[in-house]
């Protein structure tokens, strides 16, 4: 077997557009998705249900009999496919839609699943047709798109809308509710349907209202599911936030509590807004005055004036929602003179048609879609992935091509290759890839699948019934975009993402196979996915896989005993599922409680175990599930199994961790194991040898975590808790004071939160405790047999006021190097980062308003005097301008404004540890404060109004003549008259 | 080589201090201004007033040496003692104006009681003085105006004598108004008015003494504002009202 890679053959694109999640993703009348189409079509069983549910298989030519047959009464011929979501009912639809004869008595309506919004539906019923009823119902469409043009308009509306109909309308029975239980229930539903606040939580992003108004208004995405349920209110939609109704009265608030806890309420309320929101949306959406009843029969006159027939395919009834009610009824008027016969095939999921379309339902003829996978030999599934496999790679062009030379669809395997440069040549792979990979039997090559693979994934992504749209993402998109990017490194496909949602840990191979291929292979993840797929009877090795193997360059490993003795072989097909809860674990599942509770307790055991004959000299003893080493416990808690049930909280610090994934299963497969005095276990017993390491770096951290840091320096210890009282203002002048303060240091009550946070945390206040348990030992004395009760300090007098006066770590020095120091000074060091951080940002925002070297008091005195002035005169633009000066003035105190002095020192230097408690008093308010008084001072400056330049000029010269010259003169005038 | 572009020196923001004391500054510039302004009205309302109180003053004693030309007798009262110093306190706020350095404010001094008591004075003097001008006036008046309001008798032929009359009498019952300069003109139009009453009213008399009794009385009694008798209108009195056309200006009237 030749090594030489065969390169990926299709087009993702094509692939994309051929396996879209259905048959409504493709446009409709269009030639080349036509020509998709029927390329992928494939015939599936069938059954017509008949009295009681029976099911009698039919054909779909029987079917399309069905529907062309001669209508022989005025009766509406109605044909329901039905069937669980993703089972081609759609296609089904769209292949009679095509399959149908052309006919010039048939005035054909087909109603797409792609971007089908309310309006397009009600539109496309009215094509053609120009009446009265028509035209006025396309106006109140025209018309509801403007008054609605966006999302958060029609959903306020819609829940209006709804407020309008659950308060007003008189609806005998929803539900079930009926008397005085539905006008209760109908009275409560209305009053929070008319709150505000209620409101916007039916309204929020995600939430119900959005959902269903968005299917309204846009219809679904091309590819996306159609679900039933995103149309339908249930009680989980009404998990309002009580918080956010704090606002709220009393009275409403106990109506919203009623609603939180008590499911049985959230389930009257939402059926009776389920069973108005299709009325309210289609209000909204198609405007309120639409009446399709109406409509539909002016539809039906005009074509009977045509001598036409009505002939209808709706690919889902879901999409109707809303007006389905209304169609419904449409649809059951018999034909007469004047309206013309109706044909409709309706695609609907099964459960759908309840007790809401009773009538409606026993008019037609209903056919199942839903059947067993097991009804569809093999062959027939490998050919239908065979199909889009061929359709993806010939594409699009070359079918509508074929398609219109009147040719059958290609092959690209053995037709196509080559073809427009002379004559059909095949694929240059294909005698080597059909050899390794098979084909379908309809000769298309399963590249890069093989007959196992197809048949193995087909089986994960559909167990039960036969869901092609599951199978045409899981097994032909998502492992081909796999495949197209991996193809290109040997070795790496298919990697752990192929097929990842079917079967992440790829449990047809053995977990411990698994963590043994993952330590030796160097392709471990292709090897595993190849085992479990590629293999026909995985794990095991098979000349067909080396095959595939060898083209995919990926490398097998010889697993030896491993390989021979395998947990499980599955003998057919069948992939191998979960056979332990381990297994289950290892693929994402709980591991129950019961089996992790096993393995803490195992792990407890062994190592009190590891403890007790460990050389470190440190008490051990156990109480039940509890280890005290020396001062520190280690219990069940300690041993994390992620994702196990039960265990409690994880403790911050000292647990051994057990991960999800195959290494770490194949250790609790031995734990496990060796609790059922296994002790050979999974992998012939190498895994005890594994979790032995595991747990003794478990028992080092544990040990060295407990044992009292060697602390001989006694100058180390008095340096701690030097370090650790500086927040202490008492003055130490004096050997007494230095120790009384170190010993107990007191806080003062508005200490700095981060400071506060350093002082108490664990690894602090432990190495504090040490510190003092250092101080005890060396330093006291004991009467007697007493407690050691007098402190001798003789022999660090001369250390204690320098220790005492320490006010973080030394760099050097006697404890440098011990574990106290290093703990205390990494933290100090990060608490201070952590509160100079704001500090610097509220001295940055005040440097930014006024330099640092200016003269504060000075300014601020200079500040007083202009705002003085400046308010008398009237020139602020802000009348509060004054008051608010006059508020922030009084922080810029004499002492702030030192303190502020003091602290822009640091403001360009790096900051030390010791510099945390120059922050004891937080004072990043006082700068907060501090930033907007000077921000005001430039604001205020900036706002007075200049004076404005007066026209009139200064008293010149002239007026002052003139008035001398007139009191003079008057002066004379007076006196003349006297002397007269 | 290439020269190296000098490139000037920014100017350093001005410091917070810097730009406070500037906008001080600005402040005090912006009251300097606002004070200039009310000097500047205070010395315009004083020269107003100081100057409209020269100027009646002015008149007021032109006006008094005219009456005295005209043989009308009047004396101008002078400042009530309690506004003794007025004159004292022009020229020395006069002085002050003269003397003052530009920067000095003025509008206290001017809005001072010495200055403002003073202009009061002065308007206060020109008031009185113009009423007694005004009361010599109008003696004047009354004094020509004696026995001259009286019927004028509407003779046939001598309506013009009659239109007269009565235009002197108006003129005569019009007492001054006006300015000060009015007043002479007043007192001029009287006189002349009084001069012409004589021979008009004589021309007058002369024209009704040459009718016969009967009609004499028959005139006189019609120009009175009772009009006259029936029995006045005797036969000659009616030959005469036919006569001529000398009864056109007669209506008779029944109370």
């Amino acid at each position: 077997v030749t090594t030489t890679p065969i390169p990926p053959c299709w087009s993702r694109a094509e692939i994309q557009n051929a396996a879209q999640v259905d048959a409504g993703g493709l446009e409709f009348a269009d030639d080349a998705s036509d020509a998709v189409f029927n390329a992928v079509h494939q015939i599936v069983p069938l059954a017509r249900l008949g009295e009681g549910r029976q099911e009698q298989p039919v054909t779909e030519d029987d079917v399309l009999e069905d529907i062309c047959q001669q209508l022989n009464s005025n009766e509406p011929l109605i044909r329901f496919i039905t069937g669980k979501v993703g089972t081609g009912k759609s296609h089904l639809v769209r292949w009679l839609a095509t399959a149908v004869p052309s006919s010039d008595r048939w005035h054909r309506v087909y109603i797409e699943k792609r971007d089908t919004s309310l309006r397009r539906i009600i539109e496309q019923i009215l094509a053609g047709i120009d009446t009265a009823a028509a035209n006025s119902l396309r106006a109140s469409l025209s018309h509801a798109a403007t008054q609605v043009a966006t999302v958060p308009e029609a959903m306020l509306a819609v829940l209006n809308q709804l407020h309008q109909m659950v308060e007003f309308d008189d609806a005998p029975v929803i539900a079930g509710q009926s008397g005085a239980d539905l006008a209760e229930s109908r009275e409560y539903a209305a009053r929070l349907l008319g709150d505000f606040t209620f409101k916007k939580q039916l309204s929020v992003a995600g939430g119900p209202i959005e959902r269903i108004v968005k299917l309204a208004m846009n219809g679904h995405g091309a590819d996306a599911d159609v679900r039933p349920e995103d149309l339908r209110f249930d009680q989980t939609d009404l998990r309002v936030d009580p918080d956010a109704f704090a606002d709220v009265g009393s009275e409403f608030l106990t109506k919203i509590r009623s609603l939180v806890s008590s499911q049985l309420r959230r389930t009257e309320v939402a059926a009776i807004i389920d069973y108005y929101m299709p009325r309210a949306t289609a209000a909204v959406v198609t405007g309120g005055g639409t009446d399709l009843v109406s409509a539909f029969a002016d539809v039906r006159r005009e074509l009977a004036r045509r001598g036409k027939e009505l002939f209808l395919f709706v690919e889902d009834l879901v999409l109707l929602h809303g007006i389905d009610g209304h169609l419904a009824q449409a649809l059951t008027v018999p034909a007469r003179r004047d309206l013309c016969g109706i044909r409709a095939v309706i695609a609907v999921t099964t459960g759908h048609l309840d007790s809401r379309y009773d009538t409606f339902a026993d008019r037609g003829v209903h056919y199942t879609m839903d059947v067993r996978r097991e009804d569809i030999n093999l062959g027939d599934l490998r050919t239908f992935v065979g199909r889009y496999l061929n359709v993806g790679r010939v594409g699009r062009t070359e079918l509508a091509t074929a398609a219109r030379l009147g040719m059958g669809t290609p092959n690209k395997c053995t037709d196509f290759y080559g073809r427009g440069d002379g004559p059909a040549q095949p694929c240059p792979f294909v005698d080597r890839c059909h050899q390794t990979f098979g084909t379908t039997a309809e000769g298309h090559g399963l590249f890069p699948f093989n007959a196992s693979a197809v048949d193995r994934l087909i089986q994960l992504a559909s167990p039960n019934g036969f869901s092609p749209r599951n199978i045409l993402r899981r097994v032909v998109r998502e492992p081909l975009a796999v495949a197209e990017a991996e193809l290109a490194t040997p070795g790496r496909f298919p990697s752990a993402r192929f097929a990842a949602l079917l079967a992440p840990t790829r449990t047809a191979v053995p977990i411990v196979i698994r963590d043994t291929i993952a330590k030796m292979s160097a392709n471990a993840e292709a090897e595993i996915s190849l085992r479990a797929f590629y293999a026909a009877n995985p794990p095991s090795i098979d000349t067909g896989l080396e095959a595939v193997a060898a083209i995919f360059g990926v490398q097998l490993t010889d697993l030896g005993d491993d390989a021979a003795t395998p947990e499980t072989i599955a003998p057919q097909l069948t992939t191998v599922v979960s056979t332990t809860t381990v297994d289950a674990w290892a693929a994402g599942k709980i591991l129950p409680r019961d089996d992790a509770a096993k393995i803490r307790r195992w792990m407890i055991d062994a190592l009190h175990v590891r403890l007790l004959n460990h050389p470190h000299g440190l008490a051990v003893s156990r109480s039940l599930n509890v280890i005290r080493i020396a001062s520190t416990d280690i219990n069940l808690r300690h041993v994390v199994v992620e994702n196990g049930a039960g265990g409690g909280e994880e403790p911050a610090e000292l647990a051994i961790r057990f991960t999800q994934g195959d290494a770490d299963a194949v250790l609790l497969k031995g734990i496990l194991s060796a609790g059922r005095d296994d002790l050979v276990g999974p992998n012939a017993g190498r895994w005890f040898f594994d979790l032995q390491a595991r747990l003794a770096a478990w028992e080092q951290e544990i040990v060295d975590y407990a044992t009292p840091q060697p602390v001989g320096q006694i100058e180390a210890a008095l340096t701690v808790l030097g370090v650790l009282s500086s927040v202490d203002d008492r003055p130490r002048t004096t050997p007494a004071e230095a120790i009384a303060v170190m010993i107990r240091p007191s806080r003062p009550p508005d200490l700095h939160p981060e400071i506060k946070s350093f002082l108490t945390h664990d690894r602090v206040e432990k190495q504090r405790a040490d510190a003092l348990t250092v101080v005890r030992d060396r330093l006291t004395q004991r009467k007697s047999t007493g407690d050691p009760s007098i402190f001798d300090a003789g022999a660090v007098l001369r250390e204690l006021l320098p220790a005492s006066r320490k006010n973080e770590i030394p760099a050097t020095g006697a404890g440098v190097d011990t574990l106290m120091w290093r703990t205390v000074q990494d933290r100090q060091t990060a608490a201070a980062a952590a509160a100079w951080a704001p500090v610097k940002k509220a001295l940055n925002a005040i440097i930014g308003q006024v330099a640092p070297s200016e003269d504060f008091a000075e300014t601020i005195q200079a500040m007083d005097r202009f705002v003085d002035r400046a308010n008398r005169a009237g020139i602020f633009r802000d009348p509060d301008a004054s008051q608010q000066y006059r508020l922030l003035r009084t922080g810029m105190t004499t002492a702030n404004i030192a303190r502020l002095r003091q602290l822009l020192k640091y403001q360009d230097a790096t900051v030390s540890p010791a510099d945390l408690w120059q922050l004891a008093h937080d004072p990043t308010q006082m700068l907060s404060d501090m930033a907007a008084f000077w921000k005001l001072c430039n604001s205020l400056l900036a706002s007075a109004r200049t004076p404005e330049q007066s026209s009139s000029q200064s008293t010149d010269v002239n007026s002052r003549v003139r008035l001398h010259n007139a009191l003079r003169v008057l002066a004379d005038r007076l006196e003349g008259q006297a002397k007269r | 080589m290439t020269d190296v572009p000098s490139i000037a020196p920014t100017a350093p923001e001005p410091t917070l201090l810097e730009r406070v004391n500037s906008a001080l500054l600005t402040l005090t510039a912006r009251a300097s201004q606002q004070k200039s302004e009310t000097e500047l009205a205070a010395i315009n309302a004083a020269s107003d007033r100081a100057e409209k109180a020269a100027a009646a003053l002015e008149a007021i004693a032109d006006t008094a040496a005219e009456f005295t030309n005209r043989g009308l007798s009047c004396t101008l009262p002078s400042l009530p003692p309690a506004a003794s110093k007025a004159v004292t306190n022009l020229r020395a706020a006069a002085t002050r104006v003269r003397d003052s350095d530009q920067t000095d404010d003025l509008t206290g001094r001017l809005k001072g009681s010495a200055v403002q008591d003073a202009l009061k004075a002065a308007e206060n003097l020109a008031k009185a003085s113009i009423q007694v001008l005004r009361n010599a006036a109008e003696a004047e008046r009354v004094r020509l105006a004696d026995g001259k309001d009286r019927p004028i008798t509407n003779l046939p032929g001598r309506e013009s004598l009659q239109v007269q009359a009565k235009r002197i009498q108006a003129t005569l019952r019009q007492p001054a108004s006006g300015t000060t300069a009015d007043l002479l003109a007043a007192i001029d139009k009287w006189r002349e008015a009084a001069d012409g009453w004589d021979d008009v009213i004589r021309e007058l008399e002369r024209a009704v003494s040459e009718l016969p009794e009967e009609i004499q009385a028959f005139v006189e009694a019609a120009a009175s504002d009772d009009g006259a008798g029936w029995s006045l209108v005797t036969s000659t009195v009616r030959d005469w009202l036919d006569t001529s056309d000398n009864g056109d200006g007669y209506r008779m009237r029944k109370w």
